[in-house]
């Protein structure tokens, strides 16, 4: 009896740690202006000026969905895990992604408050390389 | 000769922009990123008319010529290895 119940309270305690960690966060409007024209350039140099830019778009894109690990977006992408790795640290250093709960294999990535503020900036660009995805 | 080798590595490090260039042109088809390769293109230009000059021209310009235009060559490279290094990530 005191093995049943304690198993139900480990449960009841995973379902609440998995459902805070899975909720993203409401996006906090900036007070002022500076934040929209920064994310703009921003996302710009990230996409149009480094390497892998589109691909970092197509991570972008598949996170405005819901959150994934890396290990997902690899697959989905058909991208190398380490690639991924390496543009969802880029992304998180440029304030465009960030980290669901503590780091570990399965972490998963979102997108920013800021960059759900000015998804719009990133929709720009996105309307771009859409359409021009399936020819390569 | 220096002059020869460092615009010999601008030259390889502009191609390396412009393969990241030209590679997110072809997803992004923006003004952004044409310009950005416009920019490449025509520095690879300066650079392969500068190396055409130096040869062109070393036989009867000496030193004169020759030195401020390493100090010329070495800034851009400087210049452009910046850039590759912060686009490369």
């Amino acid at each position: 009896m005191a093995a049943k119940s304690l198993t139900i309270e480990i449960v009841i305690l995973e379902r609440s740690r998995m459902g805070s960690s899975m909720d993203v966060p409401e996006p906090r409007l900036p007070q002022d202006g500076w934040g929209r024209r920064f994310m703009d350039k921003r996302l710009w140099y990230l996409i149009a000026g480094t390497r892998g830019g589109i691909n970092r778009a197509r991570i972008l894109w598949t996170l405005h969905d819901r959150p994934y690990n890396a290990n997902d977006l690899a697959t989905r992408l058909a991208l190398d895990y380490k690639t991924i790795r390496h543009h969802l640290d880029v992304l998180r250093e440029n304030d465009c992604v960030m980290t669901l709960g503590n780091e570990s294999y399965g972490t998963l990535y979102s997108l920013s408050p800021r960059l759900q503020v000015h998804f719009e900036d990133f929709l720009e660009i996105w309307r771009r390389i859409e359409p021009r995805l399936g020819e390569k | 000769m220096i002059d020869l080798v460092l615009a010999g590595a601008s030259v390889a490090v502009l191609i390396g922009l412009l393969y990241i260039y030209v590679g997110n042109y072809r997803g992004l088809r923006s003004p952004l990123s044409a310009g950005l390769i416009v920019f490449a293109v025509l520095f690879l230009v300066e650079n392969l008319a500068a190396m055409y000059f130096y040869v062109a021209l070393s036989e009867w310009a000496g030193a004169g010529v020759a030195v401020p235009m390493l100090a010329l060559n070495a800034a851009e490279l400087v210049g452009f290895a910046t850039l590759l290094y912060v686009s490369w990530r």
